[in-house]
């Protein structure tokens, strides 16, 4: 199942993105947003979630995930 | 007309407030949150003219073609008693002295009214019941129309005045302000021509304009950076600041996390020296903050822009409940922010510092809070820790405007610095009170 996921290197690494892009697509990881702080935004299987987490430049990989505002008519927002 | 006295029109409340002020009425009714049938609005609408109208003549005409009944007014009670009964059969009351009209209509009837009284209405608002948080100030409020002449006319909303917002001479001038939200209704008068091209963006895919179709994000804008509304009352903080709006959330208020991501990115890198955001996710006890929204705030607050984020309404204090401050509002890297009401009481729905390290730093004003909303509404009063963050980050702004070589950790501690102190702990309320400069 494709997600999208939001992975975050250490920060020590950050210096090394590009090559750590590289690797990340070899994963199978189609890249959408990448930051100067070291957040990686794409989209992949799920299974590529685990290869991912274990690379030791990767500080931490989730499934991008939904914040919701109570609806409009709502009293407290 | 059923209730000729404004606010007093519900058997079932126990503190009834219409707009700003409340009510002592029928304590007999149920208290706020014993019954999820309890209604927010009356049905009837406020209309309120421009402050210096004198002739309502025009008005009670268009009153009277639309709604085919008849409009009574106060100036029939020059020489008379007023009472209910005397206007029993009248569907409009025009209380001239006050410029509001109590309208008994159907939506339709009222967009009619609006499109046909030309010159000289300034909004139009929905009767709200407002179930106030009993508070100790409740029971000293006058009653009756003299409340509502007091209610009807302040110069300032309660957040504005209690934060000191109308006393300084700061306006937030050439200060960027970001509000990540639902956007801005572009069209709204009070915001012409004060958002740039450069200073809105879309990071909803599929949606290029940050035109806000659901109202919670030209909230939080007014609060933090609008002005007065046409009757002169105040509700926004830094009213001469640049806004930069960036649409993180949908027009249903969702929005993902990557969205939220980008949007902190394009206000840093826009030099925002204020990012104000009013969402977030819940948060149980015990888990972390996430890191790659710590990360994306420290690198704001390492480009120089003070991030200000909601703490969460995801409690119920009432009932012994209080939950952690939401996500992203834990990072160690933001300002959480918590709500108190007019009695400076923490709100009931508030979150408080439960997780370690994710602490409430400041409380706003976030019950019962007036400010803009998409027209043809215009201006609408709610609650939440959504409308107290935007307090802070106008109040930010005035910092900035006041100390322009500040960074962001010191814009913190002269929030810390001002801060009113209230009698509360330290976990519900952090610093305090947050106080313009």
């Amino acid at each position: 199942m494709m997600v999208d996921l939001i992975i975050t290197l250490h920060k020590d690494d950050v210096k090394d993105m590009a090559s750590l892009l590289e690797r990340f697509k070899q994963e199978g990881l189609s890249i959408s947003n990448v930051t100067d702080y070291g957040v990686i935004m794409g989209r992949g299987d799920k299974s590529i979630i685990e290869k991912l987490s274990q690379q030791k430049e990767v500080e931490s990989v989730m499934e991008d995930y939904y914040t919701q505002l109570p609806p409009p008519e709502a009293d407290i927002q | 007309m059923k209730a000729p006295y404004l606010g007093l029109s519900s058997s079932r409340t126990r503190n009834l407030t219409v707009g700003l002020e409340s009510f002592p009425s029928d304590t007999s009714g149920p208290v706020p949150g014993d019954d999820l049938e309890t209604p927010l609005y009356t049905g009837r609408y406020f209309l309120i003219f421009e402050k210096d109208t004198k002739d309502f003549s025009a008005a009670a005409s268009v009153l009277n073609t639309t709604l085919n009944t008849k409009v009574a007014s106060s100036s029939d009670f020059q020489n008379d008693t007023f009472s209910e009964e005397k206007i029993a059969d009248a569907d409009a009351f025009i209380y001239e002295e006050l410029g509001v009209a109590l309208v008994s209509a159907e939506q339709h009837q009222v967009q009619a009214i609006q499109q046909q009284v030309a010159g000289g209405l300034a909004r139009i608002e929905p009767e709200m019941v407002v179930y106030a948080i009993p508070f100790e100030a409740t029971e000293a409020l006058p009653q009756g129309i003299a409340a509502f002449v007091a209610a009807a006319a302040p110069s300032a909303t309660w957040g504005i005045s209690a934060t000191g917002s109308d006393l300084t001479t700061f306006t937030g001038q050439n200060v960027r302000v970001a509000i990540l939200d639902t956007g801005l209704d572009l069209t709204h008068p009070d915001f012409a021509g004060r958002v740039t091209a450069a200073g809105q963006s879309s990071f909803v895919p599929g949606i290029a304009s940050v035109q806000d179709l659901h109202g919670h994000g030209t909230h939080c804008t007014g609060i933090a950076c609008g002005n007065s509304d046409p009757t002169g009352v105040r509700y926004g903080v830094a009213g001469k600041s640049d806004i930069y709006i960036g649409k993180v959330l949908d027009n249903t208020g969702r929005g993902a996390q990557s969205w939220i991501l980008n949007g902190i990115s394009w206000a840093a890198a826009n030099q925002c020296k204020v990012i104000s955001m009013s969402l977030g996710s819940r948060v149980f006890p015990g888990l972390a903050f996430v890191t790659a929204y710590e990360r994306a705030i420290a690198s704001a607050v390492a480009k120089g822009s003070l991030v200000v984020v909601a703490a969460g309404n995801d409690s119920s204090r009432s009932t012994g409940v209080i939950n952690p401050v939401g996500s992203p509002g834990n990072c160690p890297s933001a300002i959480a922010v918590t709500a108190v009401d007019i009695g400076l009481k923490i709100a009931d729905f508030a979150n408080g510092s439960i997780n370690p390290g994710q602490d409430v730093f400041i409380g706003g004003p976030g019950v019962n809070v007036l400010s803009s909303w998409p027209m043809p509404t215009r201006y609408r009063s709610i609650s939440g820790t959504s409308m107290a963050t935007p307090f802070v980050a106008g109040i930010s702004a005035l910092i900035c405007e006041m100390n322009p070589g500040f960074t962001p950790a010191q814009v913190k501690g002269e929030l810390s610095k001002l801060a009113q102190s209230l009698p509360l702990p330290l976990s519900d309320i952090g610093c305090g009170l947050v106080k313009a400069p």
